[in-house]
């Protein structure tokens, strides 16, 4: 699936991460990927320019996961964005709380690579489908 | 002659303190005693007591055992220092740098797979029927390799909890230097304060509880949940 009209960010503090998840959503042929380190770092970027898809990491060192998911979700120029967690916290409070706060998926690392690029294409499909309509 | 314990001419010098009190509390109302009045039985008691005298050997004595307890308690606040402290910040050092070489080596592996598959990309691109099926297979290696390169990104967390925990030892130990410092008055070997993560990791946080077990049941679970929340959502909705 080839998806050019897409602009992505990677949130995560560990690079090899970033590296990875950046690797795999190049299989989609996005417009863009940008990779954030932390929260603020990913607040900044979108404030420079909105995307349409975010994967998260939850625990970050300062502002976490949850506050940038939060911060999205107030933000109405940031309505749109599609956001997937990807973390290693196993913890249906968790993961509860960012279903309310409109979380796409929720996937646990390590990450299935193949199970991973099902669950991305079921989202990106989804995240086209809407642009295309809206456009 | 044994030497009599401490306590015990502590005990008779207060003794002979008193009396001398006592005797100087009688001098200060009477100029004049007599034989059998009670000036001369504190005087015939202060005969009896030697102790007075005996006073700089009970104070030599007293100070070898004080200093040797305080030799005893330096000793062992240096062995804290050097065994424990020391060796803790060399094991937290360690654990470090496994973490930051382990992560360098991950991510030149990964751009190392990446010049591959475009290799493998030209492979595919220009070979026959037994070149793709190679192609294919090589890939999938790969991808398996990708996968299982995320090893380090759990263990590094790990070890940032181990790390952790070492340094909160080594401080909790170092405030037991610093209890010693103060209280015996051990200033010339200050405890140095614990060291900080390099400050390339130190902007990174870990899940204490991060593990590479049970991924699928882990990944089974939180999909319930976000079923669940899911259905309800959509119940509540609905209503």
């Amino acid at each position: 699936m080839d998806a050019p009209s897409l602009h992505a960010l990677v949130v995560d503090d560990d690079p090899m991460m970033r590296v990875l998840l950046a690797r795999l959503l190049s299989h989609f042929r996005l417009g863009r990927i940008d990779e954030a380190m932390n929260g603020e770092e990913a607040l900044a970027a979108m404030a420079e320019r909105a995307p349409d898809l975010v994967l998260c990491d939850i625990q970050m060192p300062g502002m976490d996961g949850r506050a940038v998911v939060r911060t999205i979700r107030s933000d109405a120029r940031l309505g749109d964005v599609a956001v997937v967690a990807v973390t290693a916290v196993c913890d249906r409070e968790v993961v509860v709380e960012l279903l309310q706060l409109g979380v796409r998926d929720y996937i646990l690392k390590p990450l299935n690579l193949a199970v991973t690029h099902q669950r991305l294409a079921a989202v990106i499909g989804e995240v086209t489908r809407r642009k295309r309509a809206i456009a | 002659m044994q030497p009599k314990p401490t306590s015990s001419l502590v005990a008779e010098l207060e003794t002979t303190l008193g009396l001398l009190n006592d005797l100087m509390v009688e001098l200060q109302t009477q100029r004049h005693w007599d034989p059998g009045s009670r000036v001369d039985q504190i005087l015939t008691a202060l005969h009896r007591r030697p102790a007075l005298a005996e006073l700089p050997r009970i104070l030599l004595r007293v100070y070898n055992e004080i200093s040797a307890a305080l030799t005893g308690i330096r000793l062992t606040r240096e062995a804290i220092q050097a065994q424990a402290i020391e060796r803790l910040r060399d094991g937290h050092v360690r654990l470090s740098e496994v973490s930051s070489t382990t992560e360098s080596a991950t991510l030149e592996i990964i751009a190392a797979l990446d010049r591959t598959v475009a290799l493998l990309d030209q492979l595919q691109a220009g070979g026959g029927a037994e070149a793709q099926t190679a192609v294919a297979a090589l890939r999938g290696e790969i991808d398996g390799v990708f996968n299982h390169l995320q090893f380090q990104d759990i263990t590094s967390q790990q070890l940032r909890g181990v790390a952790d925990l070492l340094q909160d030892v080594e401080r909790r130990i170092a405030t037991v230097a610093d209890l010693f410092d103060q209280t015996f008055g051990l200033r010339d070997a200050a405890v140095p304060g614990p060291v900080g993560e390099p400050a390339d990791r130190a902007e990174r946080a870990y899940n204490p509880d991060a593990t590479t077990r049970d991924v699928a049941a882990r990944q089974a679970l939180a999909d319930a949940a976000f079923g669940m929340g899911r259905g309800a959502a959509a119940t509540a909705s609905g209503a």
